[in-house]
């Protein structure tokens, strides 16, 4: 730790340096010899009358001040003397007044007096009433300790008092009362409820309870699992009258990976472009769309029926056959696959995957296809496809056994004989002599020429009324339509028993005309009964099902499937670990698994579900027990497995408290700290209360603390100022800029001791600046300053003049947190808050603005306002609206904060008993007008005078911020006899006449916001540094946080005795 | 659950020594605050008992003419010092000078001091209750602190006000002790005790206000444990007659002042404390009153004119010291109401809404217990001692706490 006091008052001899020329110095007896000789005399004579003794007008008694040194004790009214000297306020009208020279010769002597009182006293930290954290600071800093922003604890605690520059993080504005004390016990308690207890410490959650928490995790699973696959694809369940979808979700997403292949396979094919390019361009997997490539694009032809023919069909199409090949791709899925219902499974005999492979493959088939009615005069055609497969068809001899029509019975009980397809010419041509119809002509082509039956190609005989074919065979058949009528076709397939042993083929019938034979996983492969051909196929099968299995993982992950269920998460992402994880991802899904049946408890929640699910069978199914019970011990031993890992977590907990209260009270723990927090959890644990209960109070305890509640610093001895620790700094620093806790990085330059180097404390406070958290000092200080903060609660609007006023005033407030965000992370210009040409709107307000070119709710910096109105603060509808009334302006109010807030001017306060204002608007009277009649009451004017001309200049806008449509008389003449007109002529007279006054002002607030207490005298030298370096710099708002972190008043505190002497 | 009357008599002994007061009827002191003052022509009383005349802003209290104490010209002098609005109201009933600037200081409060001596009797020592949140900021030089509280505990802390009528309500009657909440409390004192050795004297100033805060509450923890233990007066109610109210922050303020009047009423009723402070509105507020059809304006900003809305909206506020009284007054305490046993004023810290302070609008209902005599009009305008905190010093006498002075007073009136 650096206590070096004489070192840390380097950077102040830079600071007074240039302000200590600028002032003609006199030797301090001379001033005092002044005072006593010419100065108090003329005080005596022009302000005695009135300003003596216990009834001294304002409470400023002048004759107390008998010699320089009776000044120098109480400066702060001499601070005032000073201001009312200048602005020549006293003596009032009627008393008698100072010559010119006399005035002249006062102002001096009080400006030099205090100007060299400011220097010998220049760095003094001042006083600094002991700060707890204000309730923004306090639900800022949980946000930081917990991760969870969404956390509100103050939102029920009693307002922050103002104090020092108008800030409520000054501590003379904090008081504490026992029903304070109960509040940040129970918003401590409502805190800890956040803790979420895992096996390597504590986290926290948005969320209290473990269902909401257990949700939290089963919806990051989920969006890792949407991550790589595709919703949809669910299919409607009704159990039991509940109706849902279930088994959506987790699809392999193929036609995405498809579209890359086809769009980029000229590149890939030529080495234009990588795998990796390809996938980072179509947001895919690297991993996945490799594999699919080596898939497609490998010519060692691998005989694998399936993938064989997709390859063909891919290499072939062109990027218009997408469709067509994913639909493909998804009817072979269909068939290669099929889902379970999860809910009961381990079950005895009851299924084990979700997703399970099914292998169509038949060694006979029976084919049906019932016939259509066709119109008179027309024929009905069927056709009998048999597919190769693509394997070649050396072997692919099949046996339509018996192909027949038959009919169906006419509900007699008889039923017309079947006919066979062999004889179907024949009779046709029977059929036709006996109807006498026209087709005659065309009889020989119904049917098949009977002597295609009975015989295999190779001449050998077969059953008289079978068909051999080779596949790839397609057999258009047309029937008549009498006969064909109210029949059906069938059918027997199986493969040739001596030809057709090693063949593999597809066989369809359909009433349509079909395509060139293709491939179809929707339909089954018939195999001749033996054990070589199967294997061949199912090969083919297990390939396809590898590289395109229907769903990657079970998203749902809670199983809906069945009313009363074992399986409280299911996990089934064995494909997606496969196909598209790295090791580090596939890392991050068991370790977010791994959570959830941690928070969930899973294993012993498992206990209860069987327990119910057992007693729930017996109810109608005592069959059933039995099934369930081999699951019986396998469930305990996990639960016990669990139990004891619960119990190996529990010192886990109580070292992250440990963490914990070091960072919430921004100091390591001494030894003795730590031991207090483990035996308050032990002492809690031996009354009985529960692990989690006893670590969330000791928690609680934590943020109880006066350790966390107040900015607790260690003064030095004697009454000598001494910098403060490395850690106290970084807590200045980070309440300062982020009214919060350090964060690590700040914590770690403070131990090692870099933050009082002056290039670290610099990188980090531009650090500091540039992080979002930076919005916090937008809020806290700029908003506060200008008396904005918490706009979007403004209540204050005529609800029946302004119906629109509640939608927007959270946008109003948008804008001007996001103008000043904006300028303090991208480090601005000051000067911008007066004169800015651009600000952030979204489309609501900037329509309110009468800007048409933002369209939607996105927020976005828009530039080129002061040609439409706007442009820095006077035209933001945060100041405009709350500085009016509640049905309309108010030049008044508007004009008083220009003067006191913006300028930093003070204004005599109204004296007592001022004639009444007449709020009813008389008719056809502007706000102006009346305000105009009001002030011309001469007791009125002379303050009036001050501030109303800079709210006439903005009466174009109307209570809340709107332009008024019609020209309104904006034209007015300021105090120091300019005229302007409208708000371009108020920004301009700030912004130029008046920019060192504002310059000042900001420069005072933002000390005294930085400190945390009222500017005093002694501050005066600093200021004027701020201000030089900001005229230097561009007015660059970092400028003067640099110069305030530097400074001694920022660095340093005074030591304990100080003012004892 | 309601007592008969005679059952409530002192069952349970005799009271504890030195404590002459415990077993009688007690007195109980209720504030309530309106900040902006009151229409200049319609606030005044004239007359004695029930032919007292009253203006048009006190109508609402006609009925308890015969128990009220209408008092003109008195006045805070250090008020007259600011004379706006931040600087009339922090000290109203103190007294005491105010600091300017940044800094804070007042005086303790009346109503805090009566808490300090007596306010061990009850499980609460004082209930301070609001109904409008207070202003962060600094207007005029003065924190706006002052402006949203009239109580005090200590010169540089105002007592916090409860403006959640749920919480208000959990005060009064959420007795279940947390399991583990005084192991957190001991650890804290403990955390206090320690680091106050290594900070300033300024700053050990501070932490003792935490120090005490968490003493105090371990004690109320403590009482709450032994409720029904107490020895003295019982109640003639012990439980909650009203729903606890929702929680959150009431969007409606007929709403809002309705249920922390009936807090009020349920406090004193149950005896869980007797001394209460109730600020309707803040000095320089911003509540509106769509009810009364008077949206266009906000309190402060209304109260700059003698306009008809003005008028509704003061008796808006008199309506509900009436409705305290009428409350009190149907609750039976042997031959005396609540309200006789009760000392109810309603005051301002100004006049008028244009910031006239040179006399403070004071109205007062219940005698006390019988020690003050109703239907009475008081005049002290004129009179060279006509402090605010003579007033303060008679109420003191009333609840049984006798100071030589308080602010800036050396005596009691007379007349009360």
């Amino acid at each position: 730790m650096n206590r070096h006091c004489g070192r840390l008052f380097l950077p102040l001899l830079l600071v007074a340096g240039p302000i200590a020329q600028a002032q003609e110095q006199r030797p301090a007896a001379d001033l005092d010899q002044v005072y006593a000789a010419e100065i108090r005399p003329l005080i005596e004579h022009y302000c005695g009358q009135c300003h003596t003794g216990a009834l001294a007008e304002a409470d400023l008694d002048l004759s107390v001040f008998r010699s320089a040194e009776d000044v120098r004790k109480q400066v702060k009214s001499w601070l005032m003397i000073r201001r009312i000297l200048l602005n020549e306020q006293m003596p009032p009208e009627g008393s008698p007044q100072p010559t010119d020279m006399e005035l002249a010769r006062l102002q001096a002597w009080v400006r030099d007096f205090l100007a060299r009182e400011a220097e010998s006293g220049a760095g003094d930290p001042g006083p600094i009433v002991l700060r707890r954290l204000s309730n923004a600071e306090y639900t800022y800093a949980i946000h930081d300790l917990t991760g969870v922003d969404t956390l509100e604890p103050t939102e029920e605690f009693p307002i922050d008092g103002a104090a020092g520059e108008g800030f409520t993080n000054v501590g003379s504005g904090q008081g504490m009362s026992p029903a304070l004390i109960q509040k940040y016990l129970d918003a401590a308690k409502g805190v800890a409820e956040h803790a979420v207890l895992l096996p390597d410490g504590i986290r926290f959650s948005p969320s209290t309870t473990r269902r909401d928490q257990t949700d939290q995790c089963l919806a990051r699973i989920q969006s890792f699992y949407r991550r790589f696959t595709a919703d949809g694809g669910g299919t409607a369940v009704n159990l039991q009258g509940i109706r849902f979808e279930t088994n959506q979700g987790g699809l392999l997403p193929v036609g995405e990976y498809l579209a890359a292949t086809l769009a980029h396979r000229d590149a890939l094919l030529s080495g234009r472009g990588t795998i990796e390019q390809v996938a980072a361009e179509c947001g895919l997997n690297a991993r996945y769309l490799a594999l699919l490539w080596k898939a497609l694009t490998r010519d060692d032809a691998s005989r694998s029926i399936l993938l064989d023919a997709f390859r063909e069909r891919w290499r072939g199409a062109g990027p218009d056959d997408l469709g067509k090949l994913t639909a493909e791709i998804e009817r072979t899925q269909k068939a290669l696959w099929k889902f379970n219902s999860i809910g009961q499974f381990g079950r005895e005999g009851g299924p084990t995957r979700w997703m399970e492979a099914v292998a169509p493959i038949v060694t006979s088939q029976e084919l049906r296809l019932p016939l259509p009615d066709v119109p008179p005069g027309s024929d009905v055609v069927i056709t009998l496809a048999a597919h190769d497969l693509d394997d070649g068809n050396e072997h692919d001899f099949v046996v339509w056994q018996r192909p027949r029509i038959e009919f169906k019975s006419d509900g007699t009980g008889s039923a017309n004989p079947p006919v066979w397809l062999r004889d179907v010419r024949q009779i046709a041509g029977q059929v036709d002599r006996t109807i006498e119809t026209e087709s005659s002509a065309r009889d020989s082509s119904f049917g098949l020429a009977p002597n295609a039956f009975g015989t295999h190609p190779d001449g050998s005989p077969i059953a008289p009324t079978d068909l051999c074919v080779r596949a790839p065979q397609r057999l258009e058949i047309h029937l008549p339509r009498d006969l064909a009528a109210g029949g059906e076709f069938v059918a027997t397939a199986a493969l040739h028993g001596g030809s057709g042993t090693n063949g593999s083929v597809q066989l369809q019938v359909q009433a349509t005309k079909l395509d060139a034979h293709s491939v179809s996983g929707a339909l089954p492969i018939l195999v001749h009964d033996a054990p070589e051909p199967r294997q061949r196929v199912e090969a083919a099968m297990d390939e396809y099902r590898a590289l395109f299995p229907l769903a990657l993982c079970y998203a749902r992950i809670v199983p809906v499937d069945e009313v009363v269920t074992l399986t409280l998460y299911y996990r089934e992402d064995d494909h997606l670990k496969r196909l598209m994880l790295d090791d580090a991802q596939a890392a991050e899904l068991d370790r977010l698994w791994d959570k959830l049946y941690w928070i969930s408890e899973e294993p012993l929640q498992l206990v209860v579900a069987l327990e119910q699910i057992t007693e729930f069978a017996t109810q109608d199914r005592p069959d059933l027990v039995k099934a369930f019970a081999p699951l019986r011990e396998p469930i305990q031993r996990r639960a016990e497995a669990f139990q004891q890992r619960l119990a190996a977590s529990e010192p886990e907990h109580v070292q992250a408290i440990v963490e914990f209260a070091q960072r919430a009270w921004r100091r390591p723990l001494t030894e003795d700290e730590r031991q207090g927090l483990r035996r308050m959890y032990q002492r809690l644990r031996d009354e009985q209360i529960p692990h989690a209960d006893a670590i969330r109070l000791t928690l609680a305890r934590v943020l109880t603390s006066p350790a966390f509640l107040y900015k607790l610093e260690q003064p030095g001895s004697g009454s000598e100022s001494h910098a403060v620790s490395d850690r106290e700094l970084a807590s200045r620093l980070s309440f300062f800029l982020w009214s919060s806790v350090p964060d690590d990085p700040l914590w770690a330059a403070a131990e090692s001791g870099r933050l009082s180097d002056d290039a670290e404390r610099r990188m980090q406070t531009h650090r500091m600046l540039n992080d979002p958290r930076a919005r916090r000092l937008a809020v806290e200080f700029a908003c506060q300053w200008l008396h904005l903060r918490g706009f979007d609660r403004n209540d204050d609007k005529n609800e029946s003049l302004f119906p629109e006023f509640a939608a927007l005033r959270g946008d109003m407030y948008e804008e001007t947190v996001r103008f000043f965000e904006d300028m303090f992370r991208n480090d601005g210009s000051i000067l911008d808050i007066l004169d800015a040409d651009h600000t952030f709107l979204n489309e609501l307000l900037a329509r309110h603005y009468g800007i048409v070119r933002v369209a939607g709710s996105d927020w976005r910096r828009v530039d080129g306002l002061r040609a439409e109105g706007r442009g820095g603060v006077l035209g933001m509808a945060t100041y405009l609206a709350s500085q009016s009334g509640a049905s309309r302006t108010s030049p008044i109010l508007r004009g008083n904060w220009v003067y006191e807030t913006l300028l930093g001017e003070r204004l005599p306060r109204p004296p007592a008993g001022v004639p009444q204002l007449p709020e009813a608007l008389p008719r056809g009277l502007t706000a102006r007008e009346l305000i105009e009649r009001h002030t011309s009451e001469a007791a009125c004017a002379k303050c009036h005078a001050k501030i109303d001309p800079y709210g006439f200049a903005l009466e174009q806008y109307d209570a809340i911020g709107r332009l008024v449509p019609d020209p309104v008389d904006t034209k007015t003449t300021l105090p120091d006899g300019r005229s302007i007109e409208g708000i371009d002529g108020l920004r301009a007279y700030l912004s130029t006449d008046r920019r060192e006054d504002f310059v000042r002002q900001f420069c005072r607030k933002l000390l005294g916001y930085a400190l945390g207490r009222e500017v005093q005298l002694s501050d005066e030298p600093l200021l004027a540094e701020m201000q030089r370096q900001l005229r230097a710099n561009g007015y660059r708002f970092r400028v003067a946080v640099e110069v305030v972190v530097s400074s001694p008043q920022f660095r340093n505190i005074r030591g304990r005795a100080f003012g004892d002497e | 659950m309601a007592l008969p009357w005679m059952e409530s008599l002192n069952v349970w002994g005799s009271s504890p020594a030195g404590d002459g007061a415990a077993s009688q009827t007690p007195v109980r002191m209720a504030i309530l605050f309106a900040g902006c003052g009151f229409h200049s022509h319609q606030w005044w009383a004239r007359g004695q008992g029930t032919a007292m005349e009253l203006g048009k802003v006190l109508q609402p209290l006609h009925d308890f003419r015969d128990r009220m104490t209408f008092i003109r010209g008195l006045f805070n002098a250090e008020a007259l010092k600011g004379n706006i609005h931040s600087s009339q109201t922090g000290n109203l009933l103190s007294g005491a000078p105010l600091s300017a600037g940044g800094t804070i200081r007042s005086g303790t409060s009346v109503d805090q001091i009566v808490a300090e001596k007596i306010g061990h009797r009850t499980k609460l020592p004082s209930l301070v209750l609001g109904c409008e949140k207070a202003n962060p900021s600094v207007h005029k030089n003065y924190s706006m602190l002052y402006s949203s509280h009239i109580s005090w505990s200590s010169p540089t802390t105002p007592t916090p006000l409860e403006v959640y009528p749920a919480l208000a309500f959990d005060q009064l009657f959420k007795d279940s002790v947390q399991r583990g909440d005084r192991s957190v409390l001991d650890e804290v004192l403990e955390d206090a005790r320690s680091v106050r050795r290594h900070i300033s004297q300024t700053d050990q100033q501070r932490l003792d206000e935490y120090l005490n805060s968490v003493r105090e509450l371990e004690q109320r923890l403590d009482q709450a444990r032994q409720r029904g233990e107490l020895q003295g007066w019982r109640p003639t109610q012990t439980r909650p007659d009203m729903p606890r109210p929702q929680d959150g922050y009431p969007q409606d303020i007929v709403e809002h002042m309705r249920l922390m009047c009936d807090i009020l009423v349920l406090a004193f009723q149950t005896d869980t404390t007797r001394i209460c402070t109730l600020k309707l509105n803040n000095d320089h507020g911003t509540l509106r009153f769509p009810h009364l059809g008077v949206d266009y304006m906000i309190h402060h900003l209304l109260s700059h004119a003698d306009s008809d809305d003005w008028l509704k909206v003061n008796q808006f506020f008199l309506e509900q010291m009436a409705y305290i009284a009428r409350r009190l007054d149907a609750i039976q305490e042997g031959d005396r109401t609540a309200l006789d046993n009760s000392m109810l004023l309603l005051c301002s810290s100004m006049l008028t809404g244009h910031h006239d302070a040179t006399q403070l609008p004071v109205v007062m209902l219940g005698t006390a217990g019988g020690q003050i005599q109703g239907g009475r009009s008081l005049d002290y305008l004129g009179q060279s001692d006509r402090q605010m905190c003579r007033l303060y010093l008679s109420m003191m006498n009333k609840m049984g706490v006798h100071l030589d002075r308080f602010g800036d007073a050396t005596r009691p009136l007379d007349e009360v």
